[in-house]
């Protein structure tokens, strides 16, 4: 009778293990195809339009995988594929190794730096600005970091909220008040309604907010963030692969694709590096 | 030009989010079907109380109770192909993410569904054993025909909470890059077009149509069990 028992509970264990198996197979398929070959998993935003985003046939779309389409015809050597993934986990799947590129305007610091490796070519600039409403007459070409002491203004997490806060600690007496909302509907709804001030957003974010919600906006002020963005690779990453990446970057912007890209996917604006900005930004 | 809330986006979204109602559904099939093979077998390593195999049910248990769904998402989604490759040298992390996802919420339901069960055989009384023993059944024919029919109308109740939680829980998946079920679909179309609420609006009255139909489903069987019992007692 024990026999029994123990018979029936180790087929209900072979059941599950030869099912989770099944299911383990279908996936290998996948990753047997990956290993031995130059294959190269690129991976940008599923959201992040017009940089990353999934387009409606659920493919890698945007302007980092336009770029990166270019680069690959360089390098016939590497077969690229290209993926999208949640903004959050871009940098948790390089470092797991499940991508071997992360493009998403990734701007150096020696955090990022201890963790990845960094192309040496930069392809775009990251501006972000303050975002008043266009017709807001208090804030004009004149306007400085200065004007917002004191006033309500909604940032996102992360490198713009830390340069606010270093602001912050240099003028201890009348600080931003920095509110943490990333929610791009509330942060306009907000600045109508007077709730917020302003709003610290990448440029590209003001023509494609205005279409969004039918409000007119602009960025004023000194950007809060300039930055050279680069490709993120693996720690270990193939030297040759960097080198290539590199090489093809440099002559795509002597010959004029990166640039065009730019225009195309960022309202007629040109961000590759050296960039100059305008004093107010209308989008 | 667009609104800040745009109410007429949430039926054409809805619409659009149809298409995520399959691999929801796959997602939901594949976990209940596996967790029940698998809660069972941890029901009866308790019931038997099987040295070994019944302190590691008791740890897994105390485990998925205590963690967070979404914490042991990760835990399974990062830590599994690290552990696989140590052991097998297979490299896992290029699997499907919808594998871990299936793997992460069927440990985590069948330790729910193992507690429901448990608790619902060990209610009926022991007296059932010994008189399917003395016509001749086996321990497995006692198992099959006469307890677990009435184990499973005795959890019913606690397999559908667990189920309908589960079919909430599958719009986590999105958090580790699965993109093709409602709530990845959702976050794609609300992120692209600014109108994020709108989406979660959509979402959730796709998640709510699904689980009435999923009660009225469990509703069905529950009748059908209960008229069972009702005739019994009739008979009696």
């Amino acid at each position: 009778m024990k026999k029994m028992r123990l018979l029936y509970i180790l087929s209900a264990f072979t059941l599950v293990t030869a099912l989770t198996f099944a299911l383990a197979g279908c996936g290998s398929k996948e990753a047997s195809a990956a290993v031995g070959s130059k294959k190269v998993i690129v991976q940008t935003a599923d959201t992040f339009d017009p940089d990353g985003f999934l387009n409606d046939k659920g493919e890698a779309d945007g302007f980092e995988i336009d770029v990166l389409k270019a680069v690959a015809e360089k390098l016939p050597q590497y077969e690229f594929e290209y993926t999208a993934a949640p903004i959050d986990q871009i940098t948790v799947n390089l470092t797991s190794k499940r991508i071997d590129i992360a493009a998403l305007e990734f701007g150096k610091s020696p955090e990022r730096e201890a963790s990845f490796t960094f192309t040496d070519e930069p392809y775009s600039t990251l501006v972000t600005r303050f975002i008043v409403l266009a017709d807001n007459a208090e804030y004009d070409e004149n306007t400085t970091i200065d004007d917002f002491q004191g006033k309500t203004v909604y940032v996102v997490k992360g490198g713009d909220a830390d340069t606010i806060q270093a602001y912050n600690d240099e003028h201890p007496d009348n600080p931003i008040d920095i509110q943490f909302i990333s929610d791009p509907a509330t942060c306009v709804n907000d600045l109508v309604s007077g709730k917020a001030d302003a709003f610290i957003r990448g440029e590209v974010a003001i023509p494609a907010y205005g279409a969004a919600y039918g409000v007119k906006l602009k960025g004023v002020a000194e950007p809060v963030r300039n930055e050279k963005c680069y490709f993120m690779l693996q720690k270990d990453a193939d030297p040759a692969l960097k080198e290539g990446i590199d090489s093809a970057v440099k002559k795509l912007i002597e010959d004029g694709t990166i640039p065009a890209l730019h225009k195309k996917w960022h309202h007629d604006v040109d961000y590759t590096p050296p960039y100059t900005y305008q004093p107010v930004y209308n989008g | 030009m667009g609104q800040i809330f745009d109410i007429r986006l949430i039926p054409e979204y809805t619409v659009k989010l149809l298409s995520g109602i399959p691999t929801t559904l796959l997602l939901f099939i594949l976990v209940t079907v596996l967790s029940l093979i698998l809660g069972m077998a941890f029901a009866l390593i308790k019931i038997q109380n099987i040295p070994f195999l019944y302190q590691i049910v008791a740890i897994l248990i105390s485990y998925a109770r205590s963690v967070p769904g979404i914490v042991q998402l990760f835990v399974v989604f990062y830590g599994m192909p690290i552990l696989i490759e140590e052991f097998t040298g297979v490299n896992a992390t290029l699997w499907d993410p919808l594998l871990f996802v299936v793997i992460a919420y069927t440990f985590n339901t069948s330790v729910f569904f193992c507690e429901a069960m448990r608790t619902a055989i060990e209610s009926l009384d022991k007296g059932q054993f010994e008189a399917g023993f003395s016509v001749g059944m086996s321990y497995p024919q006692v198992f099959i025909r006469i307890i677990l029919p009435q184990a499973v109308r005795i959890s019913l109740p606690t397999l559908e909470i667990n189920a309908c939680t589960m079919m909430k829980e599958t719009a986590l998946a999105y958090t580790i890059g699965v993109t093709t079920d409602i709530m990845g679909r959702a976050t794609i179309l609300g992120g692209r077009s600014y109108h994020l609420l709108e989406a979660d609006i959509s979402a959730s009255i796709l998640f709510l149509i699904l689980n009435f139909i999923l009660v009225i489903v469990f509703s069905r069987i529950n009748k059908k069990f209960f008229t069972f019992k009702r005739k019994e007692s009739v008979a009696v």
